[in-house]
């Protein structure tokens, strides 16, 4: 019965919710700062919520995963992230997997992005979504995205990203998302964001993050956002050329959802 | 789909090959948000025939948004004081010019070389455009709409030093029938020695503050201190493809007595569009230009307007100057011959000294009516500048040929106060300040009772860094609106209420690279509810990308999302278009808009121009209304232009 309504669900989220095929879910350091993260640097990770901050990132690996959103493990998520940077071109390979075995997201992209003068960097992602529903088939589809990433001042950055600008279609529209967001760096370690985004679908969000570096191996991390209107936090563990994110997040009626990435730069 | 998003990546490409911005295109000069579609295309006419900076008349100057008439003034004067300009770079020499003034002003004034003259013996402009909708509107599918969906323009203009010019354009609005259904043409001569000019076949006339005469356009841009005063320029060859703002016939004015006087007549003919009753009386005049179905169609030049008028101007070597303009016109229906007559004469003048100037007009009508605009330019300092206005139309002041500042264009049933401040207080900071009263004695369209309203805007537009600016605006006001609300026994009760507004929109600007720029804007309406309308609010957030290349080839795109209650909260944001076209739509509801136009120019002079625009919103069947009416989430279309300079 519970995989039945799960089911319906999920079936209905590639229509109405914001959670089909969505990046927010695999970036604890946006997780955990209330969604506002377009213009964080900082981490790999942050290519999935704004692919302009691809070019910032050296040689990377990531490896993130959701034990359930809201406590349900049926909907679990793992995602993966290689950065390799060229002297032309950073590339990066993202992919995807959430759902359980009646409904499986599978996303995979490919990112190519460049600092095209100091202080500003662009990408363009690829994706390729497949979506299986059981029983119902299953089918795929092309979007595309881009983002851009500017420094206006030492401390202060601006970033944007426009999520499946060409609105790709399987079974409906998939989401498509426009934020735009800045961070400031009023005094050292210390970091306050703010984003904007609109799903044409849903009202505009208002995302607000902080975050603190309390030792150089550890940053904590806090922030909200309005649609809905949820509370986060999380932290940030270094050692060596590995980090570990966490991020949580409470949704006011369906409970908290937890997020945990592990990276590795290549020095 | 997946066809039409491969530009992107090609966009991406090809900013890795950037190079020096080019300027020619007016929105690149002048915020264009609220300006008026025949003030934005005067200003590309200008900027792509840059006035003679020892030519240009004070008039002309002022016509520039930021260049007040003080300052317009100080120019000329510095000009006869100290002989003609030797370059344009001239301009920072001249005392006293408010700052910014000369750099607005470079781009629209050159100072010819002698081995200019023989080059530009001749001159023309040839440009032909097509738009077309990509989806079929129900005008169409039914057979309402007698014609194809194209809408096509054409136009030439040619000139020559010797002071000869013409020009001509055809249009064809889409499903109209005839292949070009809209034809204006002129010819002229003008002689920059005396300064007269006469125009042959279709002009507008623009006098004083534009009570008596004006065919010309009205307020200019989004500054809220912009002068409400009128620049006016005498005779204007109709370049435009506004079908109904012109005359018709001969007009000629010319200049005597040491330049002192100018006089002006003109003589027109038309053959305006509208209905009448069954005894032949005006119900009421088609300003649409739009003639796509039968109805429509049959409006089409029942009336025959007959009218000759006159202006003179007296301007002597004094700080105050005078003029003086009336017309009579005879509005006839075609086949009764009954209509009526109507005469309207005003006087107008101002006074000027180094840091103000007055300007005031009255005018009157042959039954009695009147209407008087009064107000002043002041520029205490180089750093600040103030304009203040009083303006006071009647009811009864019926004149269809007027333009006078204010919230209607037609310069009757309305008071009104404007109040202006512009404040540059340091270099890269600019504070514009704006206050308007305005009272309807008589009712108005959302009103059948006198209504009144107030309005404010505030402005700063900051500097950053050298590569990044910000604007931030705010605008918040009131305006009684009538209503109908059931009382207890639920009988309609009709209310007039106050309906307040807030705007509050954030722009920054960033060149990112050299011929890249970036514009990110955020943009809110909240309206609060009155007992007789539910509150409403709206967000509009959009990125835009400029790219200019030193291969010919430039390129805007923007990508927009709004979010508003409904129509009424609604939110505009002006679009960059193909030279000579203006878009500025009005968006609602819930969606995306997105654009790409792309400019290239192969050869100079030779330059074409591709525009593709859709907006899509959510969650609904249909878009538009009326024979527009679309099926669908889905409005795009194509456009394609051509332009060939000589």
């Amino acid at each position: 019965m519970r995989n039945i309504l799960l089911f319906v669900l999920l079936a209905g989220s590639v229509s109405f919710a914001r959670s089909a095929f969505s990046p927010g879910w695999h970036n604890p350091v946006a997780f955990g700062m209330g969604g506002a993260s377009a213009a964080v640097t900082g981490t790999p990770l942050g290519v999935w919520s704004n692919p302009g901050l691809l070019s910032l990132s050296g040689r990377s690996a990531a490896a993130v995963f959701s034990p359930g959103r809201f406590g349900l493990t049926e909907l679990s998520s793992g995602s993966v992230i290689y950065i390799e940077p060229t002297p032309v071109v950073a590339t990066a390979i993202l992919g995807t997997v959430f759902g359980f075995e009646l409904y499986r997201e599978t996303t995979l992209s490919l990112a190519f992005g460049r600092d095209l003068t100091q202080g500003f960097h662009a990408s363009v992602i690829v994706h390729y979504y497949h979506l299986s529903i059981s029983g119902y088939g299953a089918g795929s589809t092309i979007g595309i995205s881009a983002g851009a990433f500017l420094r206006l001042l030492p401390d202060l950055t601006t970033g944007f990203a426009l999520r499946n600008l060409n609105r790709p279609f399987l079974g409906d529209r998939l989401p498509t998302e426009f934020r735009i967001g800045a961070a400031y760096e009023p005094a050292g370690g210390f970091t306050i964001a703010v984003d904007l985004s609109k799903d044409p679908r849903f009202p505009f969000d208002c995302h607000v993050g902080v975050q603190y570096r309390l030792l150089p191996e550890i940053d904590l991390r806090a922030g909200g956002s309005t649609d809905p209107s949820t509370v986060s936090g999380g932290f940030a563990a270094r050692i060596g050329s590995f980090a570990l994110d966490y991020g949580v997040n409470a949704h006011p009626a369906l409970g908290l959802s937890h997020l945990v990435a592990v990276s590795f730069s290549f020095r | 789909m997946i066809t039409r998003c491969r530009v992107w990546p090609c966009l991406f490409l090809l900013t890795w090959s950037v190079a020096a911005a080019q300027e020619g295109s007016i929105d690149e000069l002048i915020p264009m948000d609220e300006m008026d579609e025949g003030t934005a295309s005067q200003l590309q006419w200008i900027l792509d025939h840059p006035y003679d900076l020892n030519q240009v008349t004070p008039g002309q100057l002022g016509f520039i948004p930021g260049v007040s008439s003080v300052d317009a003034a100080r120019i000329v004067r510095y000009r006869n004081h100290h002989g003609p300009f030797r370059t344009v770079s001239e301009l920072d020499a001249v005392e006293g010019l408010t700052d910014g003034t000369a750099e607005t002003l470079r781009p629209f004034v050159i100072v010819p070389e002698r081995s200019d003259t023989r080059m530009k013996a001749f001159s023309a402009d040839l440009r032909a455009r097509a738009v077309r909708d990509m989806q079929t509107r129900r005008g169409f599918a039914e057979g309402a709409y007698l014609g194809s969906p194209e809408k096509l323009n054409l136009r030439v203009l040619a000139e020559e030093a010797g002071g000869f010019a013409g020009g001509m354009l055809m249009e064809k609005d889409a499903g109209e029938p005839e292949s070009l259904s809209f034809v204006t043409g002129h010819l002229s001569y003008h002689d920059p020695g005396n300064r007269s000019r006469i125009v042959a076949g279709d002009y507008r006339i623009e006098t004083g503050q534009g009570l008596v005469l004006w065919n010309g356009s009205g307020r200019r841009g989004s500054d809220p201190a912009v002068s409400p005063f009128r620049k006016a320029r005498g005779i204007v060859p109709h370049r435009s493809a506004d079908e109904t703002g012109f005359f018709r016939g001969i007009a000629a004015e010319t200049q005597f007595g040491g330049g002192s006087f100018s006089l002006l007549g003109f003589a027109s003919r038309r053959f305006p569009a509208g209905t009448a009753d069954s005894a032949g009386k005006v119900l009421t005049v088609d300003e649409t230009g739009l003639y796509r179905t039968q109805a429509e169609r049959e409006k089409r030049g029942i009336f025959c307007e007959d009218i000759v008028g006159v202006g003179i101007r007296f301007v002597p070597d004094a700080p105050f100057s005078l003029g003086f303009a009336s017309y009579r016109s005879a509005f006839l229906h075609r086949e009764t011959g009954k209509g009526e007559t109507r005469i309207v004469a005003g006087l107008s003048g101002g006074f000027r000294s180094d840091e103000y100037e007055l300007l005031w007009e009255i005018a009157g009508t042959a039954d009695g009516a009147a209407a008087v605009v009064i107000g002043t330019e002041v520029v205490p300092a180089q750093t600040v500048s103030l304009v203040m206005s009083y303006r006071g139309y009647q009811p009864s002041f019926l004149n269809d040929h007027a333009g006078g500042f204010g919230t209607r264009s037609d310069s009757r049933n309305e008071e009104g106060m404007h109040l202006g401040i512009l404040l540059r207080p340091a270099r890269g900071i600019r504070l514009s300040l704006g206050f308007e009263q305005v009272r309807f004695p008589e009712s108005t369209g959302s009103a059948v009772v006198a209504t009144s309203g107030i309005d404010f805007v505030g402005q700063l537009a900051l500097v950053l860094t050298r590569d990044s600016d910000m604007e931030v605006r705010f605008q918040t006001g009131k305006r009684e609106e009538n209503g109908t609300l059931a009382d207890l026994v639920g009988r309609d009760v009709r209310l007039l209420a106050d309906e307040r507004y807030q705007r509050a929109r954030f722009t920054l600007t960033h060149l990112a690279m050299k011929g890249v720029r970036f514009r990110s804007r955020v943009e809110l309406v909240g309206i609060p509810g009155t007992p007789v309308k539910s509150a409403e609010s709206g967000m509009l957030v959009y990125q835009d990308c400029r790219f200019r290349s030193n291969f010919g080839l430039n390129v805007d795109a923007r990508v927009i999302f709004f979010h508003t209650d409904s129509f009424r909260s609604r939110i505009y944001a002006f679009e960059n278009d193909v030279r000579g076209s203006f878009s500025v739509p009005p968006l609602f509801g819930k969606g995306m808009r997105w654009y790409l136009l792309l400019q290239y120019e192969p050869a100079p002079g030779f330059r074409i121009a591709v525009r593709y625009a859709e907006t899509w919103k959510e969650g609904v069947t249909e878009l538009g209304s009326g024979w527009g009416t679309i099926k669908g989430d889905l409005d795009n279309d194509l456009t394609i232009q051509v332009d060939l300079s000589l």
